[in-house]
C-alpha cells in the first residue's frame, strides 16, 4: 500500500456542497403529487385506549388515508421487536403514535387529526427504574413472547429487557484483600440527541409491489432490513435510500419513524408521502440517550490498588427498548472502563419506564459507564488522599492484563497510559490554575480517561465496490452513511493509497441506494473506517490483481512484477515499460482490435475476526473487535455565588491507531467535547411529576452554544498502530463525548471541593453542595 | 409551520392599521418572534395579524438631553445596538440587558416594543428601562396615552393595552449620567430566557448616586423594587446597608419554579445578585 493520502488533511470532500447549501437533505426531496403525512400522538405517559375512532378524518376532503394499529399491527425493533408503529391497545409514553394521516397537504393532515376521536383510560405509570423494578405496574405484561436476539436476558416480572452480569475473579475473596471499601452513588437523567436535521423519511409503494423509502437514516441496510421484517415484505422489494444526514448521534440508527410513512404508503400506492419530525416530534417521539442510576462498592488496597468493583446500573430504558437493549448490555461488558480489577461483579439492568424510548446515542453506554466509573474513581483518590492521576495511573488496563470480559490486552490494543501523561501534559495537571482576583470565582483542573470498542453483532459485515471507468477514474461503493463524521472524505483517502492512485480521480457514490450499493451493516459504533477499511482493502487487491492480470498477458510478466502508480502499471525492474491504466481498466485491446479482460470492479468484505458471544452467567467471551483508549482534561471556573461553571479549557487525546486526516479527526474531537459540556451542565429530559415531558423544545432543552463553548480546545493522538486494521486505524468517533463530564466534575472538585454525582451540575446543585460542605 | 388559517396584513399607515386591528381576533405583530413561536404551538391563534413594521413613522429614533431617548415601536434590538451609540452611551445597562435578547439573528427581528407587549416576567429589556423610568406611548383609533412602564403590565403575558391600541414609541428620560449592570442568569449563554435578570442602575454616580433596581423572572411582572431603592438612598454602602438592600429586593420577588429554575434558587439570587453587582461596577468592595 502507498502512504500518500492517509495521514494528511485532506480537504473535506463535501466541503462545497455543504458550504453553498446545495447539499439535499430528506427535506428538500419533493415528488409531483406528494402527499403529507401528520401523526396523532398520546397526551399521556401510560394510558389504555378504550376507543380510536378515525372516521371523520377519513370523510375529510384532501385526506388519502388514516392508519392505526388496527391497519397496520407491526411491530419493529432491531435487538428485540417490542415497539409498535403504532399504539396498539395501550399508549406507554408521551408522544407515541397514535395513527397517521396522509393528505393533499401539511395544512389539511394537521386539520384531519383534530377528527381524530380517542378516549383515553389512564393507567398506574412509572417513571423511576428503580421502582420499575419492584414490577407493581407491568408496561410490557407481554415481553416473554417478544422476538427478540437470544443474547438479551429479559425479566419480565420486573420490567427488565436485558439482564447483563459480569462474574470474573471472587468479588467476595477482593473485599476480604482490600483495605477500605468505598462505595458511591451516581445518576444521569434522559438526554436528546439534537440533530441539526430532525428525523424524516418519504415512502413511496409502487403497483408493482416494491416499496422506496428515503429517510435521514445512519443505517441504510438494516433500515431496510428492518422495514421488510416487521411489514413482512421480501429484502429485494424495499429499497432504502439515504442522502446526507443532517447528524445523527445514534438516533437515527436501526429504524425509527420510518414505520409510519411506509404504513400510509402501503395503503396509497403511486404516492410518495412525506414525513418530517418538528423539534418537538424530534425530541418526544424518536429516541433518546437512557438516564442510569449506578451504585459502585469498590475495594481498594492502601496502596490505591483496586481489587475488587461491584457494580449496578439500572438503566432508564423508557417505554421501549429495542435498540437501547445493547446499550445496557455494552455499558455492562465495559465496566470498569480502562482499569483493571481482579474481582468483578458487574450487574446492568435495562428497564422499561414510561418515559421517551431510550436507544443508541454517541458512546452507547460509555457517557454513562465511565460517568459512574470516573466519579468513583475520583471519590477513591480523595478518600485515599491520592492523587486522582496516580490513582488511576497505577490501575490502567495495561498489556497483558485482561479487561472485564477476558479479552487479554497486547501492545497493538492502545495505551491508555501515554492518552492520560499526553492530556496530564496539555492540561498542565499539577499546576494549579492561576486564581481569579473576585475570591467568589475558583478555578480547578480535572482529569478522566476512557475506553470504548464498537458495540455491534459478532458478524456486523461490510463491503465495498470500486468500479474503474474509461478514464481511470474509479467510483468507490460503500454504504457507510456521510453523518458529517467526515467518512467519504478519510476513505477517499484510504482508497488513493488502497489503489495507488490520485485520490482527485476517486469519488464515493452517494446517496446510498440499498438496491445499488454494497451491504453495510450499521454507520454506528465508531467502527467505519476499521471495519470499511479491513472491506477496502479487499477491494483494492482485487481490483489491482485484475489490472495486473491483463497487463501480465500485455507484458509478458509475472502479476507479481508489475505495480499501480497513478496513472500507468509498469514494471516493476524496468519502470520505463508500462501501460496507461485507461488501455486497461475497461479490458485491454490489442492493435488487430481483439479485446481481454474487461471492465475492472474490485470487490471486498469483510466481518470481525474470531468473536464470539458472552457467556450469560459470567459475560466472559470475546465480544469486542478492538478498543479505542483516550483520555479527556477540563479546567473551570466556578462562581460561588451564583454556581454558574464556566469551561475554560477541554482536552481530548484519543489512541486512534493512526489518523487518517488530523483535519476531520481534529473536528470530530473539537465537536463530541462540546457535545459531552452539554450534559455535563445543562443538558436534561425533564418531566413533571405526573410525567409529562416539560423540556420538548429548544426553549427548555439547552443545548450548549458557541457563547458556552471553552477559549481553548486541544485535541490530540495517540498513534498504537491497531493490527486488526489493514490501514492500522481504529475508531474515534463517539469517545470525545464520553470522558467529558467527569473530566469537568473533577475539576469543579478541584476548584471548589464539592462532588456533583449527579448530571447536570445546575447552578443550583452546585451552590446546593457548597452549603453542604459548608454544614459539615 | 403553522397549522391553521389566518390573515396577514401589512398596513402602512397608522389609520391603516388601526382599522384593521379594530376587528375582534386581530392582534398586532413587530418582529413575530414571539408570536410565531406561539401560533406554531396553538397557544395563540389570531384571526388575522397586523404587522406595523412597515409603518414608516414608527421606525424613528432621537435623542436629546432634553426629552431624553424616544423610538419608536418598528426599531430593532440590533439597530439600537448597532446605529445608535447613544444607546450604549447613555443607558448603558438597557444597552447590555437588549445585547443578551436571543441570538443575533433574533435580534435582526425582535423590537423592545414587541418585548413589552409581550409583556413576559422574563422580558430582559424591561428591567433597565424601568430603572430608567421609561414610558410608553400609545394610539389608537381614539387618540393617544401616555403609560409609565411600570404600570403597563398586570400579570404574565397582561398589560393595560386594549383591542386597537398599539404601542407608538417608548420614551426613556435622560437624567444623567448612569452607570450598572443587567445581569443575566440563565442557563447558556446565549439563545436562552433569563432565570433570573437584575438590572443595577445608578444614575449620576459620582454625585447624587441614585441607585435603582428592576428584576425579570422572579414575580408575576417586571419588578421595580422601590422600597429597596428607598432604603439605600443616600445610604453609605456599607456591609450591613447593602446586605439590608439585597434583602428588601429579595423579600419583595415571589418566584416560581419552572424548567429554568426552582423558586428557591431564584429567590436566593435575588438576594445574591444585587450584592454581586454592586461589587462588580466597584460601587461596594466588601467580600463576604
Ligand atoms: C430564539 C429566541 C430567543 C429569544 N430570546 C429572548 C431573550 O433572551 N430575552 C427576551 O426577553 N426575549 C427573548 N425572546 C422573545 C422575543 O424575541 C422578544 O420578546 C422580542 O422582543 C419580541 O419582539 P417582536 O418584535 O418579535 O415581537 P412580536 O412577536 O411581533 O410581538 C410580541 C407581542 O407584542 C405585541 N406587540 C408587538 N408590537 C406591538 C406594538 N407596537 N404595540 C402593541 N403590541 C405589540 C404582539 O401583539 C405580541 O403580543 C426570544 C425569542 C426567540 C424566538
Amino acid at each position: 500500500m502507498r502512504n500518500k493520502y492517509v495521514g494528511k488533511s485532506y480537504p473535506r470532500v463535501d466541503a462545497y456542497e455543504k458550504v453553498t447549501g446545495t447539499a439535499t437533505y430528506v427535506t428538500d426531496m419533493f415528488f409531483p403529487g406528494m402527499l403529507y403525512a401528520a401523526v396523532l400522538r398520546s397526551p399521556y405517559p401510560h394510558a389504555k385506549i378504550k376507543k380510536l375512532d378515525v372516521s371523520k378524518a377519513r370523510e375529510l376532503e384532501g385526506v388519502r388515508a388514516v392508519v392505526t394499529a388496527e391497519d397496520s399491527p407491526y411491530r419493529q425493533g432491531i435487538y428485540l421487536v417490542d415497539r409498535p408503529i403504532f399504539a396498539t391497545d395501550r399508549v406507554r409514553y408521551v408522544g407515541e403514535p397514535v395513527a397517521a394521516v396522509a393528505a393533499d397537504s401539511w395544512e389539511i393532515a394537521q386539520k384531519a387529526l383534530e377528527l381524530i376521536e380517542v378516549e383515553y383510560e389512564p393507567l398506574p405509570a412509572v417513571f423511576d427504574p428503580r421502582e420499575a423494578m419492584k414490577g407493581e405496574v407491568l408496561i410490557h405484561p407481554d415481553l416473554a413472547n417478544y422476538e427478540r436476539m437470544p443474547i438479551y436476558n429479559i425479566e419480565p416480572e420486573k420490567n427488565v429487557f436485558h439482564h447483563h452480569k459480569t462474574r470474573k475473579g471472587d468479588i467476595e475473596k477482593g473485599f476480604e484483600e482490600a483495605d477500605y471499601i468505598i462505595e458511591g452513588e451516581y445518576y444521569l437523567p434522559q438526554i436528546y440527541h439534537a440533530p441539526l436535521e430532525p428525523h424524516g423519511a418519504i415512502a413511496y409503494y409502487g403497483f408493482d409491489g416494491n416499496l422506496t423509502v428515503w429517510s435521514s437514516a445512519q443505517s441504510p441496510f438494516t433500515l431496510r432490513n428492518l422495514i421488510a421484517h416487521a411489514f413482512k415484505i421480501p429484502r429485494h422489494k424495499v429499497r432504502v435510500i439515504a442522502p446526507y444526514v443532517g447528524g445523527g448521534f445514534g438516533g437515527k440508527a436501526g429504524i425509527n419513524m420510518e414505520g409510519i410513512v411506509v404504513a400510509l404508503a402501503l395503503k396509497v400506492p403511486g404516492k410518495h408521502i412525506k414525513l418530517i419530525y418538528t423539534r418537538e416530534e424530534d425530541i418526544m417521539a424518536t429516541v433518546v440517550r437512557q438516564g442510569m442510576y449506578a451504585k459502585v462498592k469498590a475495594g481498594v488496597k492502601k496502596d490505591g490498588t483496586i481489587v475488587a468493583w461491584q457494580e449496578e446500573m439500572i438503566f432508564d430504558g423508557g417505554a421501549y427498548a429495542e435498540y437501547g437493549t445493547n446499550v445496557v448490555r455494552a455499558a455492562g461488558y465495559t465496566t470498569p472502563g480502562p482499569y483493571y480489577v481482579p474481582n468483578l461483579k458487574v450487574d446492568s439492568y435495562g428497564v422499561y419506564t414510561n418515559h421517551f424510548v431510550g436507544g443508541a446515542f454517541r458512546g452507547f453506554g460509555h457517557g454513562e459507564l465511565h460517568w459512574a466509573v470516573e466519579r468513583h474513581m475520583d471519590k477513591i483518590a480523595q478518600e485515599l488522599g491520592m492523587d486522582p492521576l496516580e490513582l488511576r495511573m497505577k490501575n490502567l488496563l495495561k498489556p497483558g492484563l485482561t479487561n472485564a470480559m477476558g479479552q487479554k490486552i497486547h501492545e497493538h490494543t492502545g495505551d491508555v497510559e501515554a492518552c492520560l501523561k499526553k492530556a496530564a501534559e496539555l492540561i498542565e495537571y499539577g499546576k494549579k490554575p492561576e486564581q481569579p482576583k473576585d475570591p467568589k470565582k475558583r478555578r480547578g483542573k480535572g482529569i478522566a480517561a476512557l475506553v470504548k470498542a464498537p458495540a455491534m453483532p459478532t458478524n456486523a459485515a461490510s463491503s465495498v465496490v470500486i468500479k474503474f471507468h474509461e478514464d481511470a477514474t474509479v467510483t468507490l461503493q460503500v454504504s457507510i452513511q456521510e453523518i458529517g463524521q467526515g467518512f467519504n472524505t478519510a476513505i477517499t483517502q484510504m482508497a488513493a493509497d488502497a489503489l495507488h492512485i490520485p485520490a482527485e480521480k476517486i469519488k464515493v457514490v452517494f446517496p446510498i441506494d440499498t438496491d445499488a450499493n454494497p451491504y453495510e451493516w450499521q454507520t454506528v459504533a465508531s467502527r467505519a473506517l476499521w471495519t470499511v477499511g479491513n472491506a477496502l482493502y479487499r477491494a483494492a487487491e482485487d481490483a489491482l490483481n485484475q489490472i495486473k492480470n491483463i497487463a501480465s498477458q500485455v507484458l509478458g510478466v509475472a502479476p507479481y512484477n508489475l505495480e499501480v502508480e497513478d496513472d500507468r502499471v509498469y514494471i516493476k525492474y524496468d519502470p520505463e515499460t508500462y501501460i496507461p491504466l485507461t488501455d486497461i481498466v475497461m479490458g485491454y485491446t490489442y492493435p488487430d482490435g481483439h479485446a481481454i479482460g474487461g471492465p475492472v470492479i474490485g470487490r471486498g468484505s469483510f466481518v470481525p475476526e474470531r468473536l464470539t458471544n458472552l457467556d450469560p452467567e459470567t459475560g466472559q467471551g470475546n465480544v469486542a473487535a478492538e478498543w479505542t483508549f483516550g483520555a479527556e482534561a477540563a479546567e473551570v471556573e466556578v462562581d460561588m455565588e451564583t454556581g454558574e461553571v464556566k469551561v475554560l479549557k477541554l482536552v481530548g487525546v484519543f489512541d486512534a491507531g493512526r489518523v487518517v486526516n488530523p483535519m476531520v479527526a481534529t473536528g470530530q474531537i473539537i465537536g463530541g467535547m462540546v457535545q459531552g459540556m452539554g450534559p455535563a451542565l445543562f443538558e436534561q429530559i425533564k418531566y413533571d411529576e405526573k410525567g409529562n415531558p416539560i423540556t420538548i423544545s429548544f426553549t427548555d432543552y439547552k443545548l450548549p452554544t458557541i457563547a458556552d463553548i471553552p477559549e481553548e480546545m486541544i485535541a490530540d493522538f495517540v498513534e498504537t498502530y491497531e493490527a486488526t486494521s489493514a490501514f492500522g486505524v481504529r475508531g474515534i468517533a463517539e469517545h470525545p463525548m464520553i470522558s467529558v463530564p467527569p473530566a469537568i466534575a473533577a475539576a469543579i472538585y478541584d476548584a471548589i471541593g464539592v462532588n456533583l454525582n449527579e448530571m447536570p451540575f445546575t447552578p443550583e446543585k452546585i451552590l446546593r453542595a457548597l452549603k453542604e460542605k459548608e454544614n459539615k | 409551520m403553522i397549522a391553521f388559517d389566518f390573515a396577514y396584513h401589512k398596513p402602512t399607515s397608522l389609520q391603516e392599521a388601526f382599522e384593521l386591528l379594530s376587528e375582534e381576533g386581530a392582534i398586532p405583530i413587530m418582529g413575530s418572534t414571539d408570536v410565531v413561536v406561539k401560533m406554531r404551538a396553538r397557544r395563540l391563534r389570531p384571526k388575522a395579524v397586523v404587522d406595523l413594521k412597515f409603518i414608516d413613522e414608527l421606525k424613528f429614533f432621537k435623542f436629546n438631553p432634553e426629552e431624553g431617548m424616544v423610538f419608536g415601536s418598528a426599531v430593532t434590538m440590533n439597530e439600537l445596538i448597532e446605529d445608535h451609540p447613544e444607546v450604549k452611551e447613555h443607558y448603558p445597562v438597557f444597552y447590555q440587558a437588549i445585547k443578551k435578547v436571543g441570538a443575533y439573528q433574533t435580534r435582526n427581528r425582535a423590537t423592545v416594543a414587541g418585548n413589552i407587549g409581550n409583556s413576559s416576567p422574563a422580558a430582559d429589556s424591561v428591567p433597565p428601562l424601568l430603572t430608567y423610568n421609561a414610558k410608553l406611548k400609545i394610539v389608537s383609533k381614539e387618540g393617544e396615552r401616555i403609560v409609565e412602564l411600570k404600570d403597563f403590565f398586570t400579570g404574565p403575558g397582561k398589560n393595560v393595552l386594549k383591542q386597537g391600541e398599539i404601542i407608538h414609541s417608548i420614551i426613556v428620560p435622560y437624567e444623567g449620567k448612569s452607570i450598572g449592570m443587567y445581569y443575566k442568569l440563565s442557563r447558556i449563554k446565549a439563545v436562552d430566557l433569563s432565570t433570573i435578570g437584575v438590572a443595577l442602575t445608578v444614575i449620576d454616580p459620582e454625585g447624587k448616586r441614585d441607585i435603582r433596581i428592576a428584576l425579570a423572572s422572579v414575580a408575576p411582572t417586571p419588578l421595580r423594587v422601590f422600597e429597596a431603592e428607598d432604603f439605600i438612598r443616600s445610604k453609605e454602602l456599607t456591609k450591613e446597608n447593602v446586605e439590608e438592600f439585597a434583602k428588601i429586593v429579595q423579600k419583595n420577588t415571589s418566584p416560581i419554579t419552572d424548567a429554568r429554575g426552582t423558586k428557591e434558587y431564584r429567590y436566593e439570587m435575588a438576594y445574591v445578585l444585587p450584592i454581586k453587582i454592586l461589587r462588580e461596577i466597584g460601587l461596594y468592595k466588601e467580600v463576604n
